[in-house]
């Protein structure tokens, strides 16, 4: 039987995507950011779309279904009534918007149809549909869909997508059945950015770097108590079954482009907006962690509600807020679901993945066959380069210099005591990650023993912010060794505590030290990947999965009897992640990386290595 | 805007030869002498300044923005402006003490529903 | 033009009629402005007013 493509199409907010189904198994995947280098890139990801059709080896005249993941008329005739509910204040936002909505966004058909036929050079096929899923359902599609449960509860929270902004439902089998929505303007992602604004921090980019300072935050001190209760006095209301309402005299995200009325947060939390890349004052930390313990809350609540409604004992998750992995463990802690599981690429970009099979399960009603794995293929859904073609770039650079190791068990080997010796690694092997994280695939890895690691990757690799933590790669077989956790994490989609033995005794009163001096504490036994609290975002390595990153460390365990690696994506800061060999190496030349693995070659700046 | 590559070129040279066939009318219809004076002007510089079209271009773009935003600008004023408050009269709500904030959804997700945009 | 009756289709059946006025006059600006900013004919139209 002549199988289904169906090209699933995120674009034009932020994170562009494209995503090619094949029945019901996802071919390839990536987003635009990644090949035209600007991050968080919202254009039409014609790049994406064509990496789609090369990997899968079909023309445009084969798709049958190209699908947009969201209602364009839907999310017009919001902003229109926003603009009217809020004017006179809405003129900015009217007069900036207005423009692209009436030239673009209302033809969105005809752009798509435009661009691909256009910068692809061929027409699209008279039978090919165009069709268009709600963001929300192309949200819970691609966390149910790809999921390993026939039946699940499905919640779904992000900034807004036309008009919910978070939904519950269910999903069983080859459908999904909503219970309720929010409704813009009360939005938990939009309220979650308003804090990364007012802690200097870039919206829409910034919102795990607001999550990772919160344990710096002081849980005792009466300014944190105090953020909190301001927070659910003043800003939000907050009900039982988790539904809230933001007082929207503090937001003004629906009239200008601004997040929030400054001079009235000023007047509520007495401290000004904190100045991009200025310090990082204790105040902003007891902020972020204010809200962090505010969105905990409201997730817990949803999540108790959605429970009584589905009565289903697993839950899958979509949406930006689905991201805040810290969030997502405290619910697993409250064990209202035996199982978890989240969509790796839970932004927009997962979207164009949603899209794509709510049109194969719901619009075709074909069946859908759940097995024990998921069906995301461990996320690695991206170009992969073959050793001809990373030979061809080498040769561009004099300035570098490169071994070839045939077999890669004995690259491992050597790659393994690079990494012993203190060595920072780029590892560039195999197929890109779709998804914010890297999983090993397009990473820089480090000892996680080294104290002075953490300090050296944020500062000379990637060039950010020194509070930052890393995420650890562990072995899945030894993870019980090292944390505290019970199930699969192949995604760094949870947060999980170091075991107690592997920690160092805390001093009484570190909850009131300074930022600087809590990030430098050697907090335990692998101090590069633990945070303040104790807590690492890990990644469980599994050898089915991964191979070639399963052996490394694997290989890495056997010089140093450590499991564990440091994980951070390869690229640096304000750029994204690495896609072609060529960034890699430009990655590598612009740092202070040792060495870069490009498959099977060991790249290095110095003649005697 | 991109000005550089082939397709824009092309837009740029023909609204320069619609701007030329527009005087041109405007002389044969009219007859008045200035319309083919401007016509000629137009020629002339186009021949002797090659890119006098592109600087046409782009200050029509400019003009275009300008008065895109100003009357987007009337707009708002006077019809946005006037329906909120209509609406914010006839849609005086009391707010009582809800014990929710969670909406039933109102679509179905139908097979139909697909093929629509909104 | 399509995409005008479709969105006025749509307007109807999410019952916001009263909306279709300002959609019309939105739709024309848009026809305004994407004919001036892809041919420059915008110096022409505007003095039109």
């Amino acid at each position: 039987m002549k199988p289904i493509y169906i090209l699933g199409i995120s674009a034009f907010y932020h994170d562009s995507a494209a995503c090619l189904l094949e029945n019901d198994r996802i071919v390839a995947a990536a987003q635009e950011e990644r090949f035209t280098r600007i991050k968080h890139d919202f254009s039409f990801p014609i790049n994406s779309i064509k990496f789609c059709l090369e990997y899968g080896n079909i023309n445009v005249g084969q798709l049958d279904y190209i699908v947009f993941y969201e209602k364009p008329f839907l999310k017009f005739e919001r902003l229109i009534e926003t603009h009217i509910y809020y004017a006179p204040k809405s003129l900015t936002q009217f007069i900036q918007s207005m423009p692209i909505w009436l030239k673009e966004r209302i033809f969105i058909k005809n752009i798509i149809k435009k661009e691909i036929e256009e910068n692809l050079n061929e027409k699209l096929n008279p039978k090919t549909k165009i069709l268009f899923v709600p963001h929300h359902l192309s949200h819970a599609a691609s966390a149910f869909f790809p999921s390993p449960f026939e039946i699940s509860s499905i919640l779904t929270i992000d900034g807004v997508g036309e008009w919910a902004t978070a939904t519950l439902g269910i999903g069983e089998k080859n459908k999904i059945h909503f219970f309720y929505e929010l409704k813009f303007p009360s939005s938990l992602g939009l309220l979650y950015s308003s804090f990364t604004y007012y802690t200097g921090f870039k919206v829409n980019d910034g919102e795990y770097k607001l999550m990772g300072l919160a344990p710096y935050g002081n849980p005792f001190s009466e300014t944190t108590k105090k953020y909190i209760k301001l927070i659910k006095e003043k800003l939000i209301v907050i009900k039982g079954d988790g539904s809230f309402k933001l007082n929207m005299n503090f937001f003004t995200f629906t009239t200008s482009c601004k997040m929030v009325n400054e001079k009235k947060w000023i007047e509520l939390f007495e401290i000004p907006p904190r100045k991009p890349e200025s310090e990082i004052l204790q105040e902003y930390a007891d902020m972020a962690y204010a809200i962090q313990k505010v969105l905990e809350e409201i997730l817990i609540k949803m999540a108790r509600h959605l429970k009584n409604l589905s009565k289903q004992k697993y839950l899958v998750m979509a949406g930006g807020v689905a991201l805040n992995c810290v969030a997502n463990s405290k619910l697993l802690e409250e064990k209202l679901f035996e199982d978890i599981w989240v969509q790796p690429a839970a932004t927009d970009a997962g979207g164009a993945i949603g899209a794509a099979y709510a049109v194969y399960h719901i619009f075709l009603g074909k069946e859908r066959i759940c097995s024990e794995k998921d069906k995301m293929e461990g996320c690695f859904l991206g170009p992969k380069y073959s050793i001809y073609e990373i030979e061809k770039v080498l040769k561009k650079y004099p300035n570098i210099y490169y071994q070839k190791e045939e077999n890669f068990d004995k690259l491992c080997y050597k790659v393994a005591n690079l990494i012993a010796r203190k060595n920072v690694i780029g590892w560039f092997v195999g197929r890109m990650e779709f998804g914010p994280r890297a999983l090993g695939a397009r990473s820089i890895l480090a000892d996680a023993r080294d104290a002075e690691m953490q300090k050296r990757i944020n500062l000379k690799i990637k060039f950010r912010e020194g509070f930052r933590p890393f995420a650890p790669s562990v072995l899945y077989e030894d993870m019980k060794e090292y944390f505290i956790f019970d199930k699969p994490s192949p995604y760094m989609l949870f947060t999980a505590p170091i075991c107690k033995e592997r920690r160092n005794k805390l001093p009484e009163d570190y909850f009131s030290w300074s930022i600087k001096d809590k990030l430098y504490f050697l907090k335990s036994d692998i101090p590069a990947v633990t945070h303040v609290d104790f807590s690492a975002r890990i990644q469980t390595v599994h050898k089915e999965e991964n191979y070639k990153f399963w052996k490394l460390i694997k290989n890495f365990k056997e010089v140093t009897n450590c499991s564990v690696v440091v994980n951070t994506s390869l690229n640096v800061k304000d750029e994204p992640i690495v896609c072609t060999p060529e960034d890699a190496i430009k990655t590598y030349l612009k740092t202070e990386m040792d060495y870069l693995i490009l498959e099977n070659y060991i790249v290095s700046k110095r003649k005697n290595e | 805007m991109e000005l550089k590559n082939l397709k824009n070129l092309k837009i740029i040279w023909r609204t320069f030869l619609f701007y030329l066939l527009i005087f041109q009318f405007l002389f044969l219809i009219t007859h008045n002498k200035i319309f083919l004076f401007i016509l000629l002007s137009f020629i002339l510089i186009g021949i002797l300044f090659p890119n006098f079209p592109e600087y046409l271009y782009q200050f029509g773009f400019f003009v275009g923005e300008i008065n895109t935003k100003f009357i987007l600008f009337l707009i708002f004023y006077f019809i946005i402006c006037p329906i909120s408050f209509i609406r914010k009269f006839i849609k005086r709500k009391f707010v009582g003490k809800e014990e929710t904030f969670w909406e039933k959804i109102d679509f179905k997700i139908e097979k139909e529903n697909f093929e629509k945009m909104g | 033009m399509e995409t005008l009756k479709e969105l006025l289709k749509f307007l109807i059946e999410r019952r916001k009629i009263w909306l279709i006025p300002l959609i019309i006059i939105l739709f024309l600006i848009g026809i305004l402005i994407f004919v001036s900013s892809v041919t420059g004919v915008s110096p022409f139209i505007y003095p039109l007013f």
